[in-house]
């Protein structure tokens, strides 16, 4: 499609072709694939036996803390990610719709606090969100409650926030620029056709953003799932979390063959959501 | 011409990056390689020992004990030279042949260290087949902390947290390792790290009086200190020890911090070579400088933990300390642990 | 893009300064405490100082962190755009089942757990005889974060369509032309954003840099170890910097690479 016609016999394509295949095979298929081969052994007294057998998936089906917790987790990223979703979508609009140097002067101020680590900004929303913490310590001297609000106490709920929080600057992005693109023509011609501001939303903007909107999620939800830390920090005893229990398994667990069994069921649980987006964007598009 | 020029260039960049990386390993042999915590290698440490020695010591900092394994484990000791690890994690890294045995011949500083720790056959888990496979540099034991407003007499056994007079005043810790350890502590178990299953069952039925007489379970320092701010709070099972003592007088609590006569639990970090060693003279001269008096006091003074060399408030020298070990089955501990926290 | 009416407007606005508190509060409890003593969670007003900045510039291991960050992070984008652009090119470029097949490859280390992809890293490595170093870092940051902007990329790819390469290639324009004055223009906003998006995931790595660097550290490693004793106040310090340099940074990138009446929505 990119490179019809003569170009086709030229070498830039080739060259294209070869580079495009040969690095991941080079730098991420030739470590990854031997490492999940991994999940095929096991251990034994301390020592990993390279066995072929399939006991580590059979573990994850048969063990009954594994398949709720990552359900949990799925759940929870799934939450993160609409959130993020919705509360970028709004921005990413606005954004849009300015005009000149101020348009790209805002964008970036939202991928700022990008800059900052996150073990700070974690550590500063919990002193915000804690019990008697900024917010509450707020709320209470402006006379609004008279109580600490619990709401938000090393629950699931300051999970949530923490995390939306943290990302939501991945979500803004890449709805920006899809709506970025979109043909002002296809606007105009839409108003000139009588359609109200809010028809040509629903209509025109709308579908035509819907791939950022995939894409917004999806990253959300990848980066969600692969923490481990938040939950872990603000979350108290609901913060038990799919990436904590793999990430066990690779220190102190001291079972590589399980671990790796997990991260490759995670991979598949990650590719099947991302897959449905993408059904989502094309049967809509 | 500008395609050749690219391919040309690219391929040179491709065969000489291999040669760049190599390179950088000629320039190690005068450097020596560390994987620390935090407060285990302070800059004014390391410039002093620069000072001394000549060589500079490359300090990588390390977050939780899983790091430290997956990084000497999948290196195959082969990244660095020496690395701090407690006692029980230890056992691993000698089952792996990671580690290369000290010579305490050129340990002259460790003659001088607390008695409690200068003969080091009687340390658990540094020794093995006769050979030091680590040395003993930095502990805490993990007691009691009690609001002096709250509890007198001074408490001197865990057995006050079954107390019904403290029911929701108390604060345990999240872990069902240590808690089965303790319990068994408690209940005059000799062996609290090999319990067998009739054992088990009894620190079970324990343990779940506990949960019904604790307020919560935490996980983290900041977590115990934000619960004692916002509640009623008497008693708190210190798993952070000197640390949590230290942010909570900070925080202006009225608190004091005791050993129980059964024994305390008790981590001890430990300095061991790598079997991937490049100067073994530089590392043992790295462990028998942080063995100094002096850089003792400061490692308290700092962090709040106890040093092997200079007494500190962690323990008395009378005060029992039980250090940890590796548990018989940890996956059943912490199965039991959840089924437990399950309980109505 | 849209003639928006006044209330909707306003409306928009609210929702944008609503998030961007979200986004900045939890950044002014560092930057204050930067300046004034926060004791037992009390501000204390009365009492600035610049005690925290000079301690920080006494501190040469986090200084020195910081700059291999900053190296890291500059590498790994700027190969991450490269590496994501032709990635994306050949992507883009027809329908088969070897460009699904490496669409997956290049998602994969973005999906794992990132203690998986540094540890099979770490094990590559060793294999391969190749010494840890800032330079592994780079390869597995860039091996990271080169998905998200092969992604970003891949959007803005298949939302231009084909019809304008078409025609740059119908009036007889070679490929790198066609690359040089057609897509890379046409990128230009997506290769800044996904820059920065590439940059701040670098910046903020922990898990792989550990498990691949050699001896030594970047900030996010001191800050992750840090959290054992508790920050340091220089840190916020810190924080503070790397805030005022970025938003400065901003604004003269805005200034020097868009002019005044800029590419609008089309």
């Amino acid at each position: 499609m990119l490179f019809v016609g003569n170009a086709r016999s030229g070498l830039w394509p080739r060259l294209l072709a070869g580079f495009a295949y040969g690095l991941p095979l080079l730098v991420i298929v030739a470590p990854l694939a031997s490492f999940l081969a991994y999940s095929f052994f096991r251990m034994e007294s301390g020592q990993i036996v390279r066995d072929f057998s399939l006991l580590n998936y059979k573990r994850f089906f048969t063990d009954a803390i594994f398949i709720p917790v990552l359900w949990q987790t799925c759940l929870l990223c799934l939450a993160v990610a609409a959130l993020a979703t919705l509360a970028g979508y709004p921005v990413a609009f606005l954004l849009a719709n300015l005009k000149g140097r101020r348009r790209y002067f805002l964008l970036l101020m939202v991928l700022v606090p990008l800059l900052m680590s996150y073990i700070i900004k974690i550590y500063a929303i919990r002193s915000i969100l804690g019990g008697n913490g900024f917010l509450n310590r707020f709320l209470l001297w402006s006379g609004l409650i008279d109580q600490p609000l619990t709401l938000f106490v090393f629950n699931l709920n300051a999970v949530l926030l923490t995390l939306t929080v943290l990302l939501i600057p991945f979500a803004i992005l890449p709805i920006f620029l899809a709506l970025e693109r979109i043909p002002r023509s296809l606007i105009e011609a839409s108003s000139d056709l009588g359609a109200s501001n809010l028809q040509t939303f629903a209509r025109i903007v709308l579908p035509l953003s819907l791939p950022g909107i995939v894409t917004a999620a999806t990253f959300v939800f990848v980066l969600a799932i692969g923490d481990f830390l938040t939950p872990q920090m603000v979350g108290g005893q609901s913060g038990f979390t799919f990436g904590r229990i793999v990430y066990s398994q690779f220190g102190t667990a001291f079972n590589w063959p399980f671990g790796a069994a997990l991260a490759a069921i995670l991979a598949l649980v990650v590719i099947a959501v991302i897959a449905a987006g993408n059904r989502v964007e094309r049967g809509r598009t | 011409m500008t395609l050749k020029l690219n391919r040309r260039t690219a391929l040179g960049m491709a065969l000489a990056a291999p040669a760049i990386l190599r390179s950088s390993r000629a320039f190690a042999a005068k450097e020596l390689r560390v994987m620390a915590w935090q407060g285990y290698a302070d800059d004014d440490w390391v410039k002093e020992f620069a000072d001394q020695t000549g060589a500079k010591a490359n300090i990588v900092f390390i977050g939780t004990d899983d790091e430290i394994w997956a990084k000497i484990k999948g290196s195959e000791g082969k990244d660095f030279d020496v690395f701090a690890v407690n006692t029980a994690q230890l056992q691993r890294y000698i089952d792996g042949g990671l580690t290369t045995p000290h010579d305490l011949s050129k340990l002259p500083n460790q003659k001088e260290v607390l008695p409690r720790f200068r003969d080091l056959a009687t340390v658990k888990g540094v020794m093995r087949d006769g050979k030091v496979h680590s040395i003993p540099f930095c502990f805490d034991s993990i007691g009691i902390i009690y609001d002096k407003d709250k509890v007198n007499p001074a408490p001197d056994s865990f057995e006050i947290f079954w107390d019904e007079k403290y029911k929701g005043k108390i604060l345990a810790y999240d872990n069902g390792e240590h808690n089965f350890s303790f319990t068994a502590l408690t209940m005059g178990i000799e062996d609290p790290f090999h319990l067998s299953d009739e054992q088990m069952g009894k620190i079970k039925e324990k343990l779940i009086a506990l949960k019904h007489n604790v307020l919560s379970f935490y996980t983290t320092p900041d977590e115990a200190l934000q619960l004692y701010k916002s509640n009623d709070v008497a008693l708190i099972w210190a798993n952070y020890g000197q640390q949590q003592v230290k942010a909570m007088k900070d925080a202006g609590a009225n608190i004091e911090y005791v050993n129980p006569k059964e024994g305390a639990l008790a981590w001890l970090d430990t300095w061991a070579m790598t079997n991937g060693v490049q100067d073994v003279d530089l590392a043992e001269a790295w462990v028998n400088f942080l063995l100094q008096k002096k850089i003792g006091q400061q490692l308290s003074e700092r962090t709040g933990f106890g040093n092997t060399v200079v007494e500190t408030g962690s323990a008395g020298a009378n005060d029992k300390l039980v250090w940890l070990d590796f548990v018989e089955d940890p996956t059943k501990r912490s199965d039991l642990w959840n089924e437990i926290k399950a309980q109505p | 893009m849209m003639r928006l009416s006044g209330p909707i407007v306003a409306a928009l606005s609210a929702m944008t300064a609503a998030v961007f508190m979200l986004l900045y509060g939890p950044l002014l409890i560092p930057i204050l405490s930067s300046f004034f003593t926060v004791a037992h969670g009390d501000v204390q007003w009365s009492d600035p100082s610049f005690s925290s900045y000079v301690a920080l510039a006494a501190n040469e291991g986090i200084l020195e962190a910081f700059g291999n960050t900053l190296i890291v992070g500059f590498s790994a984008t700027l190969l991450s755009l490269v590496c994501g652009t032709l990635l994306a090119l050949h992507y883009c470029g027809g329908r088969s089942g070897a460009r699904e097949a490496m669409q997956f490859a290049v998602f994969l280390p973005f999906l794992m757990p990132p203690i998986i992809t540094g540890l099979s890293l770490l094990i590559f490595f060793r294999e391969t005889g190749i010494a840890r170093s800032l330079l592994t870092v780079i390869a597995g940051h860039t091996v990271f974060v080169q998905a998200l902007a092969y992604r970003t990329i891949v959007v803005r790819l298949q939302s231009m369509g084909p019809s304008m390469i078409e025609a740059s290639t119908d009036l007889g324009a070679s490929a790198w032309q066609t690359l040089v004055h057609i897509i890379l223009p046409n990128l230009r906003s997506t290769l800044i954003g996904a820059g920065v998006l590439s940059f701040a995931l670098s910046f903020d790595e922990t898990l792989i840099t550990l498990l691949v660097t050699g001896t030594a550290n970047t900030l996010p490693i001191r800050l992750w170890a840090m959290m054992r004793l508790g920050f340091a106040p220089d840190i916020n310090a810190l924080v503070a910097i790397i805030l005022a340099l970025t938003a400065l940074l901003c604004v003269l990138a805005v200034r020097q690479f868009l002019p005044a009446e800029t590419e609008s929505g089309d």
